[in-house]
């Protein structure tokens, strides 16, 4: 019995310890080392230096993370065979080494203590999902390891003053003003059908960023003029929804629902609201309404879907470099199945910014690395990393908003809001970045007429 | 009122869910004493198996059960001859823990191998059934939920009669109360097991075809209805098949009904608290008779 327990065990663990271990993406180059006391000042002609990559790779957040290691593959890909790696190090190559936090911010805490401990890496990226960015942005500090949060998050990951951790994409704290600006163009352009949304419902994910979001907008929005938010916290992984939409039903003065939950969540909201004909316009705050492949799954009933998000593929129009923008949003749906996505975005910005800071710092320093990634000015149209992004720039600062200190945070939040159309979200606002090609439906459509 | 009342519809639909789910894991339970930690992600596998039969071989949700079952049948079959009978035959323990382990770990692989194989990405059966529905008065029967739940009932009495009628269920009824005794009689313990778990496994492959016109299909689908239906055992009593049933209902009822007064956060919280109530005060279950 000892010896089939002991086996069956065995077992459990080796594939804990596969799906825990993170990949190299580069083979097996020989790193140039340092941690954050490292004493190198530059990485030679042929040589690597190692960036750690915290991603979820498994378990819910799984998808964002396969979108971003494509996305970081793609860019590492240029950096390295086009760009000829860090040209001030001698064209010292990048290597991304990856590690699965699993979602789960005890197993990123021991995945980013291997990264600096035994694989030696000068900077980290990664993050992408509260608690984990929490987390890990307390230890990057304690550690004085520089990282680039290449997501968005609740407000806690942003709200410590320090000079290590480095937030490319908004948070919650960010969106409240930027609602409100969108909500008065919604009203002016319907004719005054959209009442400002001055009673809404705010459904989401009971975890800390969706506390936090809710929390933010409840007090971003009432400065904004709004009446009442609605809050409809929901246990993820749900079954059954049917008992938070009938209270939706019983309320005739809602004029949108906000949602941030994740995708099989939206799926079965989405499905159950129109089980229930209630007509009341999703106007979606991303998350499950945003993952690839949201819209393929709900079929018709996506249609005139309206949602908020710092990217959509027609986004590529206004680059600085449409071509190239597209040919890299083709590249991702021919080896994922999906078009680009916000995801895609942070994590393409993440790696274009350290190598920026890399040639800046020409050095491996801890320091230098930090010193280069708060004096980032990236504000040419043409630069790579802005050229799969929907920011107008990407710099660090001390930003205030909402009474909220963020520090280290880029103040070039982008705001896009689409509309599903044809299968696909199409830029309605700000205008002076709509698709053009399709009109804004409102009001929407009855479930049985989309 | 009628909110009230569409609440009520709905709690003991999703119920019927809850219950047809429940009840193989509350057989392998009542034969073998082990909990069976596996069950919620054969569920997910099973479910994306009638996903994709229906959406590349344009089988109807429902037919997809003559695949579906049969599989998981053999699926369960094997596992038990050539896993888990070796380690439950050399453990002393009435419920054994190694047993327990193993499932675990069977639940962490298979987990992990839905999401390479199939990504994490939610996938969705292609049908017209999805939110099929009709009215009395005002209130709305979900089809799919329905037909569940009227699963739930054939599965229960189909179970029950087996157990109850048949000589080869009489003999896992008695393997179920003392596996010494059993074998003693000349009963072949080894492959009561083997068909316990086959026809616990068979339970969850008729679940994963009704559900499949309800639930997308995702990696982590099986955590959510692996706790659940332990809730749903643990509450209607371990080893009970009608106890499954009636767990199921509880749950369902609980959900949906609370959540019509209380957020979802403290329906599910409320669920606990009964689940909790329940181990203290009637450790066995409502269904199953306390033994000091």
């Amino acid at each position: 019995m000892k010896k089939y327990l002991a086996l069956a065990l065995s077992l459990v663990m080796l594939f804990c310890l596969a799906a825990c271990g993170g990949g190299s993406s580069s083979g097996n180059s020989p790193g140039t080392g340092g941690g954050t006391s490292s004493n190198n000042t530059s990485g030679g002609s042929g040589e690597t230096i190692k960036i750690g990559v915290l991603l979820p790779t498994s378990g819910s957040y799984a998808t964002s993370g396969a979108t971003s290691m494509f996305a970081l593959n793609y860019a590492l890909d240029i950096i390295n065979n086009e760009y000829g790696g860090i040209q001030n190090m001698g064209g010292a190559k990048i290597e991304l080494v990856f590690a699965d936090t699993q979602g789960d911010s005890e197993v990123a805490v021991a995945e980013m203590e291997r990264l600096i401990e035994q694989e030696g890496v000068v900077m980290l990226l990664g993050g992408h999902n509260t608690v984990v960015a929490n987390t890990l942005s307390q230890y990057c500090i304690s550690y004085d390891m520089p990282m680039i949060m290449t997501g968005a998050f609740g407000n806690d990951a942003y709200t410590t003053p320090n000079d290590v951790v480095f937030h490319i994409a908004g948070t919650a704290a960010q969106t409240p003003p930027e609602d409100a600006k969108k909500n008065a163009w919604l009203e002016e352009v319907t004719g005054g059908d959209f009442k400002g949304g001055k009673v809404y419902a705010y459904v989401y994910s009971a975890d800390d960023y969706g506390r936090s979001a809710y929390e933010s907008l409840v007090e971003g929005m009432a400065a904004a003029g709004t009446q009442e938010i609605i809050g409809i916290p929901m246990e993820t992984g749900a079954t059954d929804l049917s008992s938070q939409i009938l209270k939706l039903q019983g309320r005739d003065d809602i004029e949108y629902i906000s949602c941030n939950i994740p995708m099989s969540d939206s799926i079965l909201f989405v499905r159950q609201l129109k089980e229930y004909e209630v007509a009341i316009p999703i106007f979606a705050n991303g998350a499950g309404f945003l993952v690839a492949d949201f819209l393929d799954q709900v079929g018709d009933a996506g249609e005139y879907i309206c949602s908020t998000a710092t990217w959509f593929p027609d986004y590529c129009n206004t680059t600085g470099d449409p071509e190239f923008s597209w040919s890299v949003d083709q590249a991702c749906y021919d080896t994922l199945g999906y078009h680009t996505d916000e995801v895609f975005t942070w994590s393409w910005e993440g790696i274009w910014t350290a190598w920026d800071a890399l040639e800046r710092a020409a050095s491996l320093d801890a320091q230098d690395i930090k010193q280069a990634l708060k004096e980032t000015n990236i504000m040419d149209p043409g630069h790579m990393a802005l050229l799969v992004s929907a920011h107008d720039g990407i710099v660090f600062e001390t930003v205030e908003v909402g009474g909220v200190t963020l520090y280290n945070q880029n103040p070039y939040m982008t705001y896009l809001w689409g509309q599903a159309r044809d299968g696909v979200y199409r830029i309605m606002y700000p205008e002076s970045r709509a698709s053009g090609e399709y009109e804004l439906v409102y009001p929407l459509p009855a479930w049985d007429e989309r | 009122m009628a909110f009230l009342l569409q609440a009520l519809v709905n709690g003991l639909l999703v119920g019927g869910v809850y219950a047809v789910v429940a009840v193989g894991l509350s057989l392998s339970y009542g034969v073998m004493r082990i909990f069976n930690w596996a069950n919620g992600e054969i569920l997910m596998i099973a479910t994306y198996m009638a996903i994709y039969l229906v959406n590349y071989a344009g089988l109807n949700p429902y037919l997809t059960v003559v695949i579906t079952v049969p599989v998981t049948f053999l699926f369960g079959f094997l596992l038990q001859k050539f896993a888990i009978n070796r380690i439950i035959m050399r453990e002393k323990d009435r419920e054994p823990l190694g047993v327990l382990l193993f499932t675990a770990g069977i639940a962490y692989i298979l987990s992990n191998l839905a999401a390479f194989v199939f990504s994490n990405n939610a996938v969705s059966a292609k049908t017209n059934m999805i939110g099929a529905t009709f009215k009395v008065s005002s209130i709305v029967f979900n089809i799919p939920k329905l037909v569940a739940f009227l699963a739930a009932l054939a599965v229960v009495a189909f179970v029950q009669i087996f157990l109850m009628k048949t000589e080869t269920g009489r003999a896992l009824r008695c393997a179920s109360q003392d596996r010494e005794v059993a074998q003693l009689m000349g009963m072949n313990n080894r492959t009561l097991y083997c068909l316990a778990l086959a026809i616990g496994f068979a339970c969850i492959g008729v679940a994963a075809s009704v559900m499949a016109p309800i639930y997308p299909a995702t990696p982590n689908l099986g955590n959510t209805f692996s706790f659940k239906s332990m809730v749903v055992v643990v509450l209607g009593g371990k080893g009970s098949v009608p106890g499954a049933l009636l767990g199921g209902l509880i749950v369902g009822l609980v959900e949906q009904v609370g959540g019509m007064f209380l957020s979802d956060v403290y329906a599910q919280m409320l669920i606990f608290i009964i689940f909790v109530g329940v181990l203290m005060f009637k450790p066995n279950g409502l269904l199953n008779k306390d033994r000091g």
